[in-house]
Protein backbone atom coordinates (compact mmCIF):
# COMPACT_ATOMS: atom_id res chain seq x y z
CA UNK A 1 0.00 0.00 0.00
CA UNK A 2 1.51 3.36 -0.96
CA UNK A 3 1.83 6.25 1.51
CA UNK A 4 -1.13 8.08 -0.06
CA UNK A 5 -3.40 5.10 0.70
CA UNK A 6 -2.35 5.25 4.38
CA UNK A 7 -3.20 8.93 4.54
CA UNK A 8 -6.57 8.40 2.88
CA UNK A 9 -7.44 5.69 5.37
CA UNK A 10 -6.50 8.04 8.18
CA UNK A 11 -8.70 10.77 6.72
CA UNK A 12 -11.67 8.45 6.41
CA UNK A 13 -11.14 7.23 9.95
CA UNK A 14 -11.23 10.89 11.01
CA UNK A 15 -8.15 10.32 13.16
CA UNK A 16 -6.44 13.47 11.93
CA UNK A 17 -7.57 17.01 11.36
CA UNK A 18 -9.26 16.88 7.99
CA UNK A 19 -8.11 20.25 6.70
CA UNK A 20 -4.38 19.68 7.22
CA UNK A 21 -4.57 16.14 5.89
CA UNK A 22 -6.35 17.22 2.74
CA UNK A 23 -3.76 19.94 2.19
CA UNK A 24 -0.94 17.43 2.65
CA UNK A 25 -2.55 15.00 0.22
CA UNK A 26 -2.99 17.73 -2.38
CA UNK A 27 0.61 18.82 -1.94
CA UNK A 28 1.87 15.25 -2.39
CA UNK A 29 -0.18 14.76 -5.53
CA UNK A 30 1.06 18.06 -6.87
CA UNK A 31 4.67 17.14 -6.16
CA UNK A 32 4.23 13.78 -7.89
CA UNK A 33 2.88 15.57 -10.95
CA UNK A 34 5.81 18.00 -10.97
CA UNK A 35 8.26 15.11 -10.66
CA UNK A 36 6.58 13.33 -13.56
CA UNK A 37 6.73 16.44 -15.74
CA UNK A 38 10.38 17.03 -14.83
CA UNK A 39 11.46 13.51 -15.80
CA UNK A 40 9.35 13.38 -18.95
CA UNK A 41 10.80 16.70 -20.05
CA UNK A 42 14.30 15.33 -19.52
CA UNK A 43 13.48 12.18 -21.49
CA UNK A 44 12.10 14.23 -24.40
CA UNK A 45 15.23 16.36 -24.40
CA UNK A 46 17.53 13.34 -24.40
CA UNK A 47 15.65 11.67 -27.24
CA UNK A 48 16.15 14.59 -29.58
CA UNK A 49 18.76 13.66 -32.20
CA UNK A 50 21.67 16.05 -31.83
CA UNK A 51 24.64 14.22 -33.30
CA UNK A 52 23.72 12.67 -36.66
CA UNK A 53 25.46 9.56 -37.86
CA UNK A 54 28.54 10.78 -39.78
CA UNK A 55 28.26 10.29 -43.52
CA UNK A 56 31.49 8.30 -43.60
CA UNK A 57 30.58 6.05 -40.64
CA UNK A 58 30.04 2.96 -42.75
CA UNK A 59 33.28 3.56 -44.67
CA UNK A 60 35.26 3.95 -41.42
CA UNK A 61 33.73 0.79 -39.98
CA UNK A 62 34.53 -1.21 -43.11
CA UNK A 63 38.11 0.08 -43.03
CA UNK A 64 38.44 -1.31 -39.51
CA UNK A 65 36.78 -4.55 -40.57
CA UNK A 66 39.26 -4.97 -43.42
CA UNK A 67 42.09 -4.91 -40.91
CA UNK A 68 40.52 -7.59 -38.66
CA UNK A 69 40.58 -11.35 -39.01
CA UNK A 70 37.62 -12.90 -40.78
CA UNK A 71 34.92 -14.31 -38.55
CA UNK A 72 34.95 -18.07 -38.20
CA UNK A 73 31.70 -20.04 -38.19
CA UNK A 74 30.79 -21.77 -34.99
CA UNK A 75 29.31 -25.29 -34.82
CA UNK A 76 25.79 -23.94 -34.36
CA UNK A 77 25.86 -22.64 -37.92
CA UNK A 78 26.25 -26.09 -39.50
CA UNK A 79 22.55 -26.86 -39.56
CA UNK A 80 21.71 -23.37 -40.73
CA UNK A 81 24.02 -23.72 -43.73
CA UNK A 82 21.83 -26.46 -45.20
CA UNK A 83 18.81 -24.21 -44.93
CA UNK A 84 20.81 -21.33 -46.36
CA UNK A 85 21.44 -23.25 -49.58
CA UNK A 86 17.76 -22.82 -50.41
CA UNK A 87 17.90 -19.08 -50.06
CA UNK A 88 18.91 -17.40 -53.31
CA UNK A 89 19.57 -13.72 -52.93
CA UNK A 90 19.82 -10.89 -50.45
CA UNK A 91 20.79 -7.30 -50.56
CA UNK A 92 20.83 -4.01 -48.83
CA UNK A 93 18.43 -1.62 -47.35
CA UNK A 94 18.13 1.69 -49.21
CA UNK A 95 16.78 5.02 -48.05
CA UNK A 96 14.71 5.83 -45.04
CA UNK A 97 12.68 9.01 -44.53
CA UNK A 98 10.30 10.14 -41.84
CA UNK A 99 6.87 8.52 -41.93
CA UNK A 100 7.42 6.81 -45.23
CA UNK A 101 8.02 3.39 -46.59
CA UNK A 102 11.49 1.78 -46.77
CA UNK A 103 12.34 -0.27 -49.72
CA UNK A 104 15.21 -2.69 -49.36
CA UNK A 105 17.10 -3.09 -52.59
CA UNK A 106 19.46 -5.98 -52.46
CA UNK A 107 22.42 -7.12 -54.36
CA UNK A 108 21.71 -10.10 -56.56
CA UNK A 109 23.28 -13.41 -56.03
CA UNK A 110 23.26 -16.40 -58.22
CA UNK A 111 20.39 -18.50 -56.96
CA UNK A 112 20.41 -22.17 -56.74
CA UNK A 113 18.37 -24.45 -54.58
CA UNK A 114 19.50 -27.63 -52.89
CA UNK A 115 17.50 -30.66 -53.96
CA UNK A 116 16.10 -29.18 -57.12
CA UNK A 117 15.38 -31.74 -59.79
CA UNK A 118 17.89 -32.20 -62.58
CA UNK A 119 15.07 -31.44 -65.05
CA UNK A 120 15.34 -27.76 -64.03
CA UNK A 121 16.85 -25.78 -66.81
CA UNK A 122 20.32 -24.42 -66.17
CA UNK A 123 18.96 -20.93 -66.73
CA UNK A 124 16.26 -21.36 -64.07
CA UNK A 125 18.74 -22.94 -61.66
CA UNK A 126 21.03 -19.95 -61.84
CA UNK A 127 18.45 -17.22 -62.52
CA UNK A 128 19.40 -14.06 -60.70
CA UNK A 129 16.75 -12.90 -58.31
CA UNK A 130 16.68 -9.99 -55.96
CA UNK A 131 15.16 -9.99 -52.51
CA UNK A 132 13.32 -6.78 -51.85
CA UNK A 133 11.87 -5.78 -48.49
CA UNK A 134 8.93 -3.42 -48.49
CA UNK A 135 8.07 -1.62 -45.26
CA UNK A 136 5.43 0.85 -44.22
CA UNK A 137 5.06 2.69 -40.93
CA UNK A 138 1.35 2.51 -40.12
CA UNK A 139 0.86 1.71 -36.44
CA UNK A 140 -2.89 2.38 -36.56
CA UNK A 141 -3.63 0.13 -39.53
CA UNK A 142 -5.45 -3.16 -39.06
CA UNK A 143 -4.00 -4.70 -42.21
CA UNK A 144 -1.61 -3.63 -44.94
CA UNK A 145 -1.22 -5.23 -48.35
CA UNK A 146 1.11 -4.70 -51.26
CA UNK A 147 -0.22 -4.57 -54.79
CA UNK A 148 1.82 -4.12 -57.89
CA UNK A 149 2.87 -5.31 -61.29
CA UNK A 150 4.61 -8.26 -59.61
CA UNK A 151 1.24 -9.76 -58.62
CA UNK A 152 -0.94 -8.32 -61.38
CA UNK A 153 -2.38 -5.75 -58.96
CA UNK A 154 -4.14 -8.64 -57.23
CA UNK A 155 -7.28 -7.59 -55.39
CA UNK A 156 -6.15 -9.31 -52.21
CA UNK A 157 -2.61 -8.03 -52.53
CA UNK A 158 0.39 -9.41 -50.67
CA UNK A 159 -0.15 -9.20 -46.94
CA UNK A 160 2.51 -7.38 -44.94
CA UNK A 161 3.42 -8.63 -41.48
CA UNK A 162 3.07 -6.34 -38.54
CA UNK A 163 6.10 -5.81 -36.31
CA UNK A 164 6.11 -5.01 -32.61
CA UNK A 165 6.95 -1.39 -33.37
CA UNK A 166 3.86 -0.90 -35.54
CA UNK A 167 5.82 -1.20 -38.78
CA UNK A 168 4.59 -3.50 -41.56
CA UNK A 169 6.96 -5.49 -43.79
CA UNK A 170 6.92 -7.96 -46.64
CA UNK A 171 9.89 -9.55 -48.35
CA UNK A 172 9.64 -10.67 -52.00
CA UNK A 173 12.03 -12.45 -54.34
CA UNK A 174 11.74 -10.81 -57.73
CA UNK A 175 13.52 -11.21 -61.03
CA UNK A 176 15.39 -8.12 -62.05
CA UNK A 177 13.22 -5.53 -63.71
CA UNK A 178 11.01 -2.51 -63.20
CA UNK A 179 7.94 -2.76 -61.02
CA UNK A 180 5.11 -0.42 -60.07
CA UNK A 181 3.50 -0.87 -56.66
CA UNK A 182 1.41 0.69 -53.94
CA UNK A 183 0.38 -0.08 -50.36
CA UNK A 184 -3.25 -0.79 -49.52
CA UNK A 185 -4.21 0.06 -45.94
CA UNK A 186 -7.26 -1.62 -44.40
CA UNK A 187 -8.47 -2.53 -47.86
CA UNK A 188 -9.45 1.05 -48.57
CA UNK A 189 -6.60 3.54 -48.70
CA UNK A 190 -4.06 3.26 -51.48
CA UNK A 191 -0.81 4.79 -50.33
CA UNK A 192 2.04 5.25 -52.76
CA UNK A 193 5.60 5.18 -51.49
CA UNK A 194 6.34 8.90 -51.32
CA UNK A 195 10.09 8.32 -51.13
CA UNK A 196 10.21 6.39 -54.42
CA UNK A 197 10.10 7.51 -58.00
CA UNK A 198 6.48 7.50 -59.20
CA UNK A 199 4.48 7.39 -62.38
CA UNK A 200 0.90 8.22 -63.23
CA UNK A 201 -1.40 5.27 -62.81
CA UNK A 202 -3.86 6.26 -65.52
CA UNK A 203 -6.60 6.85 -62.94
CA UNK A 204 -5.51 10.24 -61.71
CA UNK A 205 -3.17 8.85 -59.07
CA UNK A 206 0.45 7.73 -58.99
CA UNK A 207 2.23 4.44 -58.46
CA UNK A 208 5.64 4.03 -56.93
CA UNK A 209 8.31 2.50 -59.14
CA UNK A 210 11.28 0.38 -58.25
CA UNK A 211 14.07 -0.73 -60.58
CA UNK A 212 16.04 -3.75 -59.46
CA UNK B 1 -2.29 13.37 -51.02
CA UNK B 2 -2.48 10.34 -48.82
CA UNK B 3 -1.20 10.80 -45.30
CA UNK B 4 1.16 8.14 -44.03
CA UNK B 5 1.22 7.58 -40.30
CA UNK B 6 4.50 8.28 -38.53
CA UNK B 7 6.22 5.48 -36.70
CA UNK B 8 5.58 5.70 -32.98
CA UNK B 9 5.94 9.05 -31.21
CA UNK B 10 7.71 12.07 -32.67
CA UNK B 11 10.57 11.36 -30.29
CA UNK B 12 11.46 8.04 -31.91
CA UNK B 13 14.35 8.20 -34.35
CA UNK B 14 13.29 8.35 -37.95
CA UNK B 15 14.06 5.36 -40.13
CA UNK B 16 14.83 3.15 -37.18
CA UNK B 17 12.68 0.15 -38.14
CA UNK B 18 13.92 -3.14 -36.74
CA UNK B 19 15.17 -5.50 -39.42
CA UNK B 20 13.84 -8.98 -39.78
CA UNK B 21 15.92 -11.57 -37.92
CA UNK B 22 15.72 -14.04 -40.79
CA UNK B 23 17.30 -11.48 -43.11
CA UNK B 24 19.97 -10.75 -40.53
CA UNK B 25 20.84 -14.44 -40.14
CA UNK B 26 21.32 -14.79 -43.87
CA UNK B 27 23.43 -11.64 -44.01
CA UNK B 28 25.48 -12.94 -41.08
CA UNK B 29 26.04 -16.23 -42.86
CA UNK B 30 27.28 -14.38 -45.91
CA UNK B 31 29.72 -12.59 -43.62
CA UNK B 32 30.96 -15.94 -42.35
CA UNK B 33 31.41 -16.98 -45.95
CA UNK B 34 33.75 -14.02 -46.34
CA UNK B 35 31.39 -11.51 -47.94
CA UNK B 36 32.15 -8.23 -46.20
CA UNK B 37 29.56 -6.39 -48.33
CA UNK B 38 26.90 -8.25 -46.34
CA UNK B 39 28.41 -6.82 -43.18
CA UNK B 40 28.11 -3.34 -44.67
CA UNK B 41 24.36 -3.99 -44.88
CA UNK B 42 24.30 -4.86 -41.17
CA UNK B 43 26.21 -1.66 -40.42
CA UNK B 44 23.61 0.30 -42.35
CA UNK B 45 20.77 -1.44 -40.51
CA UNK B 46 22.13 -0.84 -36.99
CA UNK B 47 24.68 1.96 -37.33
CA UNK B 48 22.42 4.84 -36.38
CA UNK B 49 21.06 3.08 -33.28
CA UNK B 50 24.48 1.95 -32.03
CA UNK B 51 26.03 5.37 -32.71
CA UNK B 52 23.20 7.16 -30.90
CA UNK B 53 23.52 4.79 -27.91
CA UNK B 54 27.27 5.32 -27.64
CA UNK B 55 26.99 9.09 -27.96
CA UNK B 56 24.39 9.18 -25.20
CA UNK B 57 26.71 7.31 -22.86
CA UNK B 58 30.14 8.77 -23.62
CA UNK B 59 29.71 11.89 -25.77
CA UNK B 60 30.01 12.52 -29.52
CA UNK B 61 33.71 12.14 -30.31
CA UNK B 62 34.37 9.11 -28.12
CA UNK B 63 30.92 7.77 -28.97
CA UNK B 64 31.70 7.62 -32.66
CA UNK B 65 34.99 5.85 -31.98
CA UNK B 66 33.25 3.33 -29.73
CA UNK B 67 30.46 2.76 -32.25
CA UNK B 68 32.98 1.97 -34.99
CA UNK B 69 34.86 -0.41 -32.70
CA UNK B 70 31.58 -2.08 -31.74
CA UNK B 71 31.00 -3.15 -35.31
CA UNK B 72 34.62 -4.19 -35.78
CA UNK B 73 34.35 -6.51 -32.78
CA UNK B 74 30.98 -7.76 -34.00
CA UNK B 75 32.65 -8.72 -37.31
CA UNK B 76 35.43 -10.63 -35.59
CA UNK B 77 33.12 -12.49 -33.20
CA UNK B 78 30.13 -13.02 -35.46
CA UNK B 79 30.68 -16.78 -35.55
CA UNK B 80 30.22 -16.94 -31.79
CA UNK B 81 26.80 -15.29 -31.78
CA UNK B 82 24.10 -17.85 -31.00
CA UNK B 83 21.00 -15.75 -31.79
CA UNK B 84 19.71 -16.12 -28.24
CA UNK B 85 18.92 -12.41 -28.40
CA UNK B 86 18.46 -10.02 -31.29
CA UNK B 87 21.56 -8.91 -33.17
CA UNK B 88 20.89 -5.35 -32.05
CA UNK B 89 20.85 -6.40 -28.39
CA UNK B 90 24.20 -8.10 -28.92
CA UNK B 91 25.62 -4.99 -30.60
CA UNK B 92 24.38 -2.89 -27.69
CA UNK B 93 26.04 -5.30 -25.27
CA UNK B 94 29.38 -4.96 -27.06
CA UNK B 95 28.93 -1.18 -27.16
CA UNK B 96 28.03 -1.02 -23.48
CA UNK B 97 31.18 -2.90 -22.47
CA UNK B 98 33.32 -0.62 -24.63
CA UNK B 99 31.61 2.46 -23.20
CA UNK B 100 32.24 1.18 -19.68
CA UNK B 101 35.95 0.89 -20.48
CA UNK B 102 36.03 4.45 -21.74
CA UNK B 103 33.96 5.82 -18.86
CA UNK B 104 36.81 4.98 -16.50
CA UNK B 105 39.05 7.50 -18.20
CA UNK B 106 39.02 11.18 -17.28
CA UNK B 107 39.19 12.06 -20.97
CA UNK B 108 35.57 11.07 -21.48
CA UNK B 109 34.37 13.22 -18.58
CA UNK B 110 36.27 16.19 -20.04
CA UNK B 111 34.74 15.56 -23.47
CA UNK B 112 31.24 15.40 -22.05
CA UNK B 113 31.78 18.50 -19.90
CA UNK B 114 33.15 20.46 -22.86
CA UNK B 115 30.14 19.47 -24.95
CA UNK B 116 27.77 20.52 -22.20
CA UNK B 117 29.48 23.91 -21.89
CA UNK B 118 29.21 24.47 -25.63
CA UNK B 119 25.55 23.64 -25.63
CA UNK B 120 24.68 25.91 -22.73
CA UNK B 121 24.76 28.95 -25.00
CA UNK B 122 22.47 27.27 -27.52
CA UNK B 123 19.55 25.67 -25.80
CA UNK B 124 17.80 22.87 -27.68
CA UNK B 125 14.75 23.94 -29.58
CA UNK B 126 11.70 21.82 -30.20
CA UNK B 127 10.32 21.23 -33.67
CA UNK B 128 8.08 24.24 -33.36
CA UNK B 129 11.07 26.42 -32.43
CA UNK B 130 10.08 26.55 -28.77
CA UNK B 131 12.46 25.88 -25.91
CA UNK B 132 12.22 22.36 -24.46
CA UNK B 133 10.17 23.11 -21.36
CA UNK B 134 12.15 24.95 -18.73
CA UNK B 135 15.21 22.73 -19.25
CA UNK B 136 17.95 23.22 -21.76
CA UNK B 137 19.46 20.11 -23.28
CA UNK B 138 22.75 21.08 -21.61
CA UNK B 139 21.15 21.06 -18.17
CA UNK B 140 19.62 17.65 -18.80
CA UNK B 141 22.83 16.17 -20.17
CA UNK B 142 24.91 17.50 -17.27
CA UNK B 143 22.50 15.88 -14.87
CA UNK B 144 22.57 12.55 -16.73
CA UNK B 145 26.38 12.61 -16.87
CA UNK B 146 26.49 13.01 -13.12
CA UNK B 147 24.56 9.79 -12.65
CA UNK B 148 26.75 6.88 -11.61
CA UNK B 149 27.56 4.78 -14.69
CA UNK B 150 25.28 1.84 -13.94
CA UNK B 151 22.29 4.10 -13.35
CA UNK B 152 23.07 6.21 -16.42
CA UNK B 153 23.20 3.04 -18.52
CA UNK B 154 19.89 1.81 -17.13
CA UNK B 155 18.20 5.18 -17.68
CA UNK B 156 19.49 5.55 -21.25
CA UNK B 157 18.54 2.01 -22.23
CA UNK B 158 15.07 2.30 -20.74
CA UNK B 159 14.05 5.84 -21.54
CA UNK B 160 16.23 7.01 -24.43
CA UNK B 161 16.59 3.78 -26.37
CA UNK B 162 13.06 2.79 -25.25
CA UNK B 163 13.96 -0.84 -24.69
CA UNK B 164 11.86 -3.38 -22.83
CA UNK B 165 13.24 -4.89 -19.66
CA UNK B 166 13.68 -8.16 -21.54
CA UNK B 167 15.87 -6.43 -24.12
CA UNK B 168 17.81 -4.70 -21.37
CA UNK B 169 18.36 -8.06 -19.68
CA UNK B 170 19.98 -9.40 -22.86
CA UNK B 171 22.29 -6.38 -22.99
CA UNK B 172 23.21 -5.80 -19.37
CA UNK B 173 23.00 -9.38 -18.15
CA UNK B 174 21.01 -8.61 -14.99
CA UNK B 175 17.70 -10.04 -13.87
CA UNK B 176 14.67 -7.93 -14.73
CA UNK B 177 13.95 -7.20 -11.08
CA UNK B 178 17.42 -5.78 -10.57
CA UNK B 179 17.07 -3.70 -13.73
CA UNK B 180 13.78 -2.23 -12.50
CA UNK B 181 15.44 -1.25 -9.24
CA UNK B 182 18.26 0.45 -11.15
CA UNK B 183 15.85 2.36 -13.38
CA UNK B 184 13.77 3.41 -10.36
CA UNK B 185 16.86 4.67 -8.53
CA UNK B 186 18.13 6.36 -11.68
CA UNK B 187 14.87 8.29 -11.98
CA UNK B 188 15.02 9.44 -8.37
CA UNK B 189 18.66 10.45 -8.64
CA UNK B 190 18.09 12.24 -11.95
CA UNK B 191 15.16 14.14 -10.52
CA UNK B 192 17.33 15.46 -7.70
CA UNK B 193 20.20 16.29 -10.09
CA UNK B 194 17.89 18.12 -12.48
CA UNK B 195 16.58 20.31 -9.69
CA UNK B 196 20.13 20.99 -8.57
CA UNK B 197 21.32 21.82 -12.12
CA UNK B 198 18.34 24.08 -12.72
CA UNK B 199 18.95 26.02 -9.55
CA UNK B 200 22.63 26.45 -10.50
CA UNK B 201 21.89 27.59 -14.04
Amino acid sequence: MNPLDDRLQTLLDSEEHEGSLRADLAAEAGQAERDRALLEGAIRALRRPVEPLPADFEARVMARVAARPRPQPGRSWAGFLEHLAAVPAWGRLAGAAAALALVAAVSAWAGFRAGQSSQSSPVAATERKVVVRFALAAPDARRVELAGTFNGWGAQGIALARGADGGWTATLELPRGRYEYTFVVDGQRWLPDATAESVEDGFGGRNAVIDI
Amino acid sequence: MAQVMTLGSIDRPVGDARPDQQEERVLAQRCLDGDSSAFAVLVRLHGAAVHRFCVRLVGPSVGEEVAQETFARCWTRLGEFRWESSLRSWLFRIALNLCRDHLKSARVRDDAAARSDAEEADPARGPEGEAVGQQTLAVVRRAVERLPAKYREAFVLKHVEDLSYEEMQAIVGLEIGALKVRVHRARNMLKALLLEEESRS
